[in-house]
């Protein structure tokens, strides 16, 4: 299983902020990406109204998810391949440690798979003796760190090339040498190594299609490919909601993955794999495996309030203009999803009381919303998810996180459902703040109890006649 | 292992709120009612449409790094082909070695002929009917030697300057992925304008749906690249480091190149 540590999202942040090289990786970041995706939506024949399209074609697969994983299971074992629907990670693992097992697997190499990641299967299998090779750049220089992936898409978008060059240097022996050209030959030499002598290879999928019987793998560096083709067993990790119907489906959700994902035009590769080699072909893995993953997914889709983010298809635009996850980065989230997508499908995933800070981290500016390639309604999940923190949520297994916080709101709703109350309370307030402290006319720090407001922000004292009052005042001639 | 797909399929339908799954004619769509025009116009281009889309092809592959030569026969092909391989060297060990799919563009280039007088070895992807593991490991081989490969595409994509390629007998999808340069030969009429030409021609046209997708399909859009060292653009990650597709165009030339 994977390591959960959303519980020390706050404490993780405040590191991530005061950490430069790592505010100003992610500021470069952004900087490049997130406007470079808008205007590649923008410069899209349809314009950037075809992400609603595709969220129109999002909903129809998740609303037909049955059907569509039935159909797709049935074509693949029609072509020689096998197919494993796995309820939790558990189950997952224990089918890939069989098929290693059973076919005396000793080395594997990886493609980018975040669902392999949710599952902790790297883990698993070097539990097993099982040599483990990421082999997409990134996650080969953080698998090399010892660390987790910081991007969905980027996974070490937190390492600088100083970073990367002492590492290849120790873990390589390669001289030092800072040019990301000559490290990432360093790599590409040592990886081919790899995917010659591999006997397994693991990808994830990016989005299904059904009508036909393919999983889809995408990539840039043809680290996928290589997976695929070259060792005798290929194995699919798939979140059971990465499908669509139609085939022509893809003509959409392509584009805008690779706007979303880089902004751009057509990723490098795309896949389309649908079984195993067939006997008269001359290369290809001998088996293929499809384990199709639930670990928590059915949940959310009985729930129509977030049955939506399982449009998702994990282009990561959305971490590309989050001002949070711009401050913070990827690992303060403290699990393998981030950024707005992170702060609703994380706490979805492992409950939402053990990632309420999540939540609370992102501002609902609305930007994610925006950058979504598939039009996601992500800052209405997350005041959704709020919301259930405040009034608390059996069905989800949520307690209030805090009771005195309710107890307050409670004490506010009945004052402010009653005028004479409210007026009260409102005088005594204006002459309660006269012995606060003030700076540039604003309270600068509340007592005790309430402190934490003014800890980082001034609060605006309150006006000394309320607005009615004023209006009658102000506008004596009107009245008359 | 216990397969668990019925009470996996039986939770989803479930939380659905849904008792039977839907009719697959609802699923997947009737054939548009256009279908046949529609082909028609996709199948039979005329040379200004075929022309415009050749150049967008050139346009689109240029911004991908993708190199790209006009030649008007396969001949002419083989000769600028030679020439490249002239002009490189082999990125691991010392002898040039180049594999080629076995596919008729391929070789009406007479390619080998031309390679072996230069020395260099070519190795025509050409297997049995039903290829053993000896075999098979006897190709992967000379692949995993060899610094050029040559292929060639089913369909191209201009407008994101996409090679297609279904897998085939004879045809290792290795070839275009493992040497270090990836050359592909292509003729102009395979060039379509837009992915949504090409889904609609592989699921509508007879014989694309004869054939199907097969066990698989790719898409190649460029040279393998990475930018996961401070988001610089690196080529050659783990795939080719160089991508050139020869059109031979027939007499068929993009306007600005004439």
């Amino acid at each position: 299983m994977v390591e959960i540590n959303t519980q020390f999202y706050k404490q993780y942040s405040a590191g991530s902020i005061k950490d430069s090289v790592l505010q100003n990786a992610l500021f470069n970041a952004q900087n490049r990406l997130g406007p470079a995706t808008a205007l590649a939506y923008q410069n899209l024949p349809e314009g950037p109204g075809l992400r609603q399209k595709a969220h129109e074609i999002r909903e129809f697969a998740i609303d037909n998810l049955d059907a569509l994983l039935e159909r797709l299971a049935a074509k693949i074992e029609d072509q020689g391949g096998h197919v494993f629907f796995a309820k939790d990670a558990r189950q997952a693992t224990a089918y890939c440690l069989d098929v290693a097992r059973k076919n005396s697997v000793k080395m594997v190499v990886k493609g980018k798979s975040m669902v392999t990641e949710e599952i902790g299967l790297n883990d698993e299998l070097e539990k097993h003796g099982i040599e483990v090779n990421e082999t997409d750049l990134g996650e080969y220089i953080i698998q090399l760190a010892g660390e987790a992936p910081s991007h969905i898409i980027a996974p070490a978008v937190h390492k600088t090339r100083k970073e990367v060059a002492q590492l290849f240097t120790e873990k390589l022996g390669i001289p030092y040498c800072e040019d990301p050209p000559v490290l990432t030959q360093a790599a590409r030499k040592a990886l081919r190594e790899k995917f010659l002598a591999a006997d397994m290879g693991l990808s994830g999928c990016n989005i299904a299609c059904a009508e036909t019987g393919h999983i889809t793998t995408v990539s840039n560096e043809g680290n996928i490919r290589m997976s695929t083709t070259m060792p005798k067993i290929h194995m699919v990790f798939m979140g059971m909601e990465r499908i669509t119907a139609r085939l022509e489906d893809h003509d959409i959700l392509f584009r805008l993955l690779s706007r979303g994902a880089a902004a751009q035009n057509m990723a490098g590769y795309v896949s389309y794999i649908g079984g195993p080699r067939t006997e008269d072909q001359l290369d290809g893995p001998d088996q293929f495996h499809l384990v199709i993953l639930d670990n928590g997914r059915s949940r959310i889709l009985a729930d129509p309030e977030f049955r939506e983010i399982l449009y998702c298809i994990r282009c990561a635009a959305c971490l590309n203009v989050c001002p949070a996850y711009g401050k913070i980065g990827g690992h303060a989230y403290g699990y393998p999803y981030s950024g707005p997508i992170g702060a609703v499908i994380t706490p979805l995933l492992v409950g939402i009381n053990r990632a309420e800070d999540l939540c609370r981290g992102e501002p609902l500016c609305g930007a994610c919303k925006d950058a979504c390639s598939v039009n996601i309604n992500l800052p209405g999940m997350l005041l959704a998810l709020r919301a259930k923190l405040a009034q608390g949520d059996p069905a989800w297994d949520v307690t209030t996180a805090d009771r005195f916080e309710k107890l307050i709101f409670r004490i506010w709703s009945l004052i402010i459902s009653n005028r004479a109350l409210y007026d009260l309370v409102r005088k005594a307030g204006v002459r309660f703040q006269q012995v606060m402290p003030f700076h540039n006319g604003m309270i600068s720090k509340l007592p005790f109890g309430l402190n934490g407001w003014t800890k980082s922000r001034d609060l605006p004292p309150l006006a000394a006649e309320n607005f009615l009052t004023e209006w009658k005042n102000k506008q004596p001639l009107s009245r008359q | 292992m216990e397969n668990n797909q019925q009470s996996f399929i039986k939770t989803i339908r479930q939380a659905l709120g849904k008792t039977s799954p839907g009719s697959a004619s609802d699923l997947f769509g009737p054939p548009p009612e256009n279908r046949d025009e529609q082909l028609n116009a996709y199948l039979n281009k005329s040379v200004s449409e075929r022309r415009d889309l050749l150049e967008l092809f050139i346009e689109q592959a240029n911004l991908a790094h993708i190199s790209v030569t006009q030649v008007n026969t396969p001949l002419e092909a083989g000769l600028s082909i030679r020439e490249l391989i002239q002009n490189s060297e082999p990125e691991w060990g010392d002898k040039k070695r180049v594999i080629a799919w076995h596919h008729p563009v391929i070789e009406q280039s007479d390619l080998e002929k031309r390679l072996s007088e230069d020395g260099v070895e070519f190795i025509v992807s050409r297997g049995s009917d039903k290829p053993d593991a000896l075999e098979r490991d006897e190709i992967r081989k000379k692949l995993i030697q060899s610094y050029v490969g040559i292929t060639s595409a089913d369909f191209c994509v201009a407008q994101s300057a996409t090679l297609v390629m279904k897998t085939r007998p004879h045809q290792p999808r290795a070839v275009s992925l493992v040497p270090s340069i990836h050359i592909a030969v292509i003729t102009a009429d395979q060039i379509v304008e837009s992915l949504k030409e090409l889904y609609f021609r592989l699921k509508w046209d007879q014989e694309e749906q004869a054939q199907g997708i097969g066990n698989c399909m790719t898409f190649i859009s460029g040279p393998s690249k990475t930018a996961d060292i401070e988001l610089q653009m690196v080529f050659g990650a783990h795939g080719p480091k160089q991508l050139h597709v020869y059109v031979i165009t027939d007499g068929l030339t993009a306007p600005s190149h004439q």
